[in-house]
């Protein structure tokens, strides 16, 4: 039987653009242990229950005619390496470091599997399970969506296997080109006047061709912490991300282009949207999240929760003006079209705590898996100069981590962001009467 | 006459300290005061033995022993029964003609001790009386530790209650197996024909000097007014009793010094209860015991332990715990699965009807108890609910133990239950029932929940009555307590009037599972913004309108939503409203 063929979405057109010699790392992973007593078999079989139901898992990509379409299989297997450390003196570690390897090798976008997965025993009872995917076949919300329909087909082994979801990842791209072809621009263009997305890091000559990838972790505020930006939130009748986007762009005043307009700095930070407010999307495996410019207007020096307000307000117009990214990044666009569309993203997924029962005599528990090491990539749309990558799972606490090109900044400048935005954060959430530029006293180091 | 007892059987152990402590008291009746010394218990069942031999008892029958108040009469029926070789069945009257002929049917009783005839019995029927001074046969008998002693019922909520049997040997050995301690006086209120109440009965026929008060008819007054009294050293509760001596009011008045332990058992009892009740007592160690009629002897005790409330202890007196799963293999620590429980050197009890005794009696000596739970790596066991207790919502699964335990920890909660309500979406939700104070403030309670519980374990919908459904065994009766929460339905709401206005309601009851009236306010109910999505999602489908997530914020109630979603544009497939279409695919 033959593959069928579609056109790929925009941003996967952009990652498959920026490959280099085809390969690409920019890769997402879901990562589990295993605790209790684990078939193997039944494991890899379940893997394939998840590639026959998910397209995503048998997907590629390919030129054809000189644009870029994604090649579903009619089936397809993920290819699986299982290795056994219950030998070695330190099998976990050991362990760990084999899967950040595993999450990080490129992968050949025009080879025959964009995902891979990796099972690991350390000793009875004790296994890893990493599968790695490229960011054209996956995003955020998928990684839960995986884990979830993995615990089932495991669970369920030899019942008749689950249907598969309303739509796939194609039946989405056809759409999002749709969209795009039809919409207006007028009314984003007025809305985006006197607005940059630049912000002016001190010392920096700008990005170059290709962007060197580091994480900084935020510091772990606690449960309290969330606690206290929900209750903000709701005191102010907004919802969670717009209190984050405001001290996002308020930790960022003192690197906001100047010139765009009297008044002070007016931010665009970019917004990664899941995308699946659509009841017969939410079950889809795919990379269906988009981005959406998000207006923040930094003058006049208000206070915190009033900031708070202005971010509210910009996610309304988004949400009401749902233009997707392969139409809005003509406007975005600016000087030779190289680099980032944004310099600045915010990518926030809220959710609720994984299941913790065992199922089928298997405890399967989601492992944040941090990385650390810098990675080499071209530009592509779906990546800023700075990434603020933001997760409230577990217990309600607010996890992530500041993500940011190292060859444009110093590594130390990455970690004095991540610290700053906490700050402001906690901040402004317990003082939401301050004014901006009274929050940034509070910060060390800051210079305005 | 010729009654020949092992040490390890009742007629053995009564014969014995008939002849060591004779004038001692073994059981006091309150609140008149009647006792019955050790001798006087076994020289009436030695004649009442042979009334029964009389009447055509042999070594092998079953008997009936209908239980009511009178506790002196039933611990000399029940030895009398052992006496004669028989095994005792015994059985509530109190839960009615009908209960006990269905209990002799069951147990193949061949005939029935009782002071009231019970219409409809089958073969014999003899008050006790009537075997003391009647007619008498010799005896030639001999009672060894194996031998059957005892069938009691479970009390079972759904179905009919399974006859447990039991041995000598294994009623009496968790109070035979340990050396003697110092002499003590218990007092309780536990009904016979109850594990617990069974084990209370036979109590002063263990090693340790023990004088057992039994004030039938609990009332927490006369309760204290024991304690006062008769200064017991240890007290039996089981949790309705326990949460009714905690709510007395004049109990900081009492003087409870005497009492030097104080046992919970036979229902779960919250943390906060038992931290409770562990003040309440000064003098006194607070201890809870985990068993099951099945499993017994096999037992899980707790001293309240600040450091660790949630957990039920670790096992006692020879009993090993093991957590399985599904397939019956043993699960890691700290994982959960059902909680299984062994005695060991004892003969395990077993159903009397074979076929459901293979099923919870294993082959190996492990009995199934039907909770779920998990070990710390401490050896400490906690539990997660029943097995059919589990509420699964939304793929999470959620311990209505656990749910129950953070109400009863609120100050104006007496008791709390909690338990599964159908959810179209996530397919069960969780859903709770209080006993408060008067004046309790309900919409503090959902708040002071969520606040410990989190949103998924939090319950959305909260009735509150005046007392708690039970069963005629005295635990909480989970089945009754789903339609407290569909009276809520009926007459809670007020919604703003028809039409649009009801059909939005309806939507943010579903999705938010709580009960909502005109000036409900999404953000107060505690709306995520996943919540917000899905209310959103189903507006646009029911009631055809470009309803967004914001107009959820933006509006302060119930009412002004609906105002708004009356004046929001109608959705338009031109306009890009128009689901997803799914493309034709080659391959199908």
């Amino acid at each position: 039987m033959t593959s069928d063929i579609f056109r790929a979405s925009y941003l996967q057109e952009s990652l498959y653009l920026s490959a280099s010699n085809g390969e690409s790392a920019v890769n997402v992973g879901v990562v589990l242990q295993l605790r209790g007593s684990l078939d193997i078999p039944r494991l890899l079989a379940a893997i394939g229950a998840l590639a026959s139901r998910h397209e995503a898992l048998r997907t590629t990509l390919a030129s054809v005619n000189g644009e870029v379409c994604q090649v579903v299989a009619p089936s397809g297997e993920v290819p699986a390496v299982v290795l056994d450390l219950s030998g070695e003196h330190d099998p976990e570690a050991e362990a760990i470091r084999l899967v950040n390897d595993h999450l990080r090798r490129p992968f050949d976008l025009h080879g025959p599997s964009l995902c891979r997965a990796i099972i690991i025993t350390c000793g009875p009872g004790s296994h890893f399970l990493a599968i790695s995917l490229h960011h054209a076949v996956m995003d955020g919300w998928s990684a839960s969506v995986l884990a979830a329909d993995l615990r089932a087909c495991y669970a369920e082994a030899g019942a008749a296997p689950m249907g598969a979801p309303a739509l796939q990842p194609a039946d989405y791209a056809a759409w999002e080109r749709q969209a795009a072809d039809s919409a207006s621009l007028d009314d984003w263009r007025e809305h985006l006047r006197g607005y940059s997305a630049r912000v002016r890091i001190p010392g920096a000559t700008g990005p170059g061709p290709e962007q060197l990838g580091m994480a900084c972790e935020l510091p772990d505020g606690g449960p309290g912490a969330f606690d206290g930006i929900e209750k903000l939130a709701r005191r102010l009748r907004v919802p969670v991300v717009a209190v984050l986007a405001a001290a996002l762009a308020a930790s960022l005043r003192e690197y906001a282009a100047e010139d765009c307009g009297p008044g002070g700095p007016r931010l665009i930070i970019g917004m990664v949207r899941a995308n699946r407010e659509r009841a017969e999307l939410r079950d889809t495996v795919g990379y269906l999240a988009d981005i959406t410019p998000l207006t923040i207007d930094l003058s006049g020096d208000p206070e915190f929760g009033g900031l708070v307000g202005r971010a509210a307000a910009a996610l309304a117009y988004s949400r009401d003006h749902p233009v997707p990214l392969a139409a809005l990044s003509r406007l975005l666009r600016t000087g030779s079209g190289e680099g980032p569309l944004f310099d600045v993203c915010l990518n926030y997924l809220p959710g609720g705590p994984p299941p913790e029962q065992p199922r089928g005599g298997l405890l399967m528990t989601s492992v944040d898996v941090k990385d650390e090491e810098p990675s080499a990539s071209r530009w592509w749309d779906g990546t800023a100069l700075i990434d603020y990558v933001l997760r409230s799972a577990s217990s309600a606490r607010l996890a992530g981590c500041v993500r940011g090109d190292v060859n444009t900044f110093a590594p130390s400048f990455l970690a004095d962001l991540a610290d700053r935005f906490w700050a402001i954060l906690l901040r402004g959430t317990e003082s939401p009467d301050l004014q901006v530029s009274e929050l940034a006293p509070a910060v060390p180091g800051a210079t305005r | 006459m010729s009654i020949k007892a092992d040490n390890l059987t009742i007629p053995g152990r009564l014969r014995m300290l008939s002849a060591e402590r004779g004038e001692q008291t073994a059981i006091q009746a309150l609140p008149d005061g009647g006792r019955l010394t050790f001798r006087a218990w076994d020289q009436r069942s030695d004649d009442a033995a042979h009334g029964l031999a009389a009447v055509g008892v042999r070594p092998g029958d079953r008997v009936l022993l209908p239980v009511t108040t009178d506790w002196l009469s039933l611990a000399v029926a029940y030895a009398a029964i052992h006496k004669s070789g028989g095994t005792a069945v015994p059985v509530l009257a109190s839960y009615g003609e009908e209960h006990v002929r269905w209990a002799q049917a069951s147990a193949a009783a061949e005939g029935v001790v009782s002071d009231q005839p019970i219409a409809g019995c089958a073969g014999w029927a003899r008050s006790l009386a009537e075997l003391e001074s009647g007619a008498k046969a010799p005896l030639n008998v001999t009672v060894s530790a194996h031998d059957e002693a005892q069938i009691i019922f479970t009390s079972g909520t759904t179905g009919r209650p399974k006859g447990v049997a039991a041995t000598h040997e294994n009623i009496l050995q968790s109070i035979c197996s340990r050396p003697a301690g110092p002499a003590k006086v218990g007092l309780h209120s536990v009904p016979a024909a109850t594990n617990a109440g069974q084990g209370l009965l036979v109590q002063p026929l263990g090693n340790t000097p023990h004088t057992v008060l039994v004030l039938p008819e609990f009332r927490a007054e006369e309760f204290l007014d024991a304690i006062e009294k008769h200064r017991p050293t240890d007290i039996v509760l089981v949790p309705t009793m326990a949460l009714a001596l905690l709510r007395a009011q004049d109990a900081a008045q009492r003087d409870l010094s005497s009492v030097r332990m104080v046992r919970t058992m036979s229902a779960p009892i919250s943390p906060a209860a038992l931290e409770r009740l562990d003040a309440m007592f000064p003098n006194a160690a607070t201890v809870n015991m985990y068993a099951s009629t099945e499993s017994w002897p096999a037992r899980v005790r707790a001293r309240f332990d600040r450091t660790r409330p949630a957990s039920v202890g670790k096992p006692e007196g020879g009993t090993r715990v093991r957590i399985v799963d599904a397939s019956g293999a043993e699960v890691p620590t700290g994982v959960t699965g059902e909680v299984q429980l062994k005695a060991d050197g004892v003969t395990p009890r077993r159903y009397i009807d074979a076929a459901a005794s293979a099923e919870v009696f294993l082959a190996d000596g492990w009995v199934r108890t039907g909770d779920v739970g998990y070990l710390d790596a401490d050896g400490f066991l906690y539990l997660s609910d029943r097995v059919d207790d589990v509420v699964i919502s939304g793929g999470f699964n959620i311990s209505t133990l656990e749910v129950a335990a953070v109400l009863e920890g609120h100050p104006q909660v007496i008791e709390a239950a909690a338990f599964g309500m159908p959810h179209e979406v996530l397919g069960q939700y969780v859903a709770a029932a209080v006993q408060g104070v008067p004046d309790l403030d309900v919409a503090s309670l959902y708040e002071y929940a969520r606040e410990r519980l989190g949103p998924v374990k939090a319950p959305r919908r909260i009735a509150v009555a005046a007392r708690l459904p039970r069963t005629r065994a005295g635990k909480v009766d989970k089945h009754s307590l789903p339609a407290l929460i569909r009276a809520l339905a009926v007459d809670g709401g007020g919604h703003a009037g028809g039409g649009a206005d009801e059909r939005v309601a309806r939507i943010w009851e579903a999705v938010l599972q709580q009960p909502v009236t005109a000036a409900s306010d999404f953000l107060e109910l505690g709306g995520t913004s996943l919540e917000a999505a899905e209310i959103t999602v189903r507006v646009r489908r029911e009631l055809g309108r470009a309803a967004r997530e914001e107009d959820l914020y933006r509006a302060g109630t119930l009412a002004e939503y609906a105002r708004l979603m009356l004046t929001a544009r109608p959705l338009d497939e031109e306009a890009g409203d128009a689901p997803i279409k799914r493309l034709p695919r080659r391959t199908g």
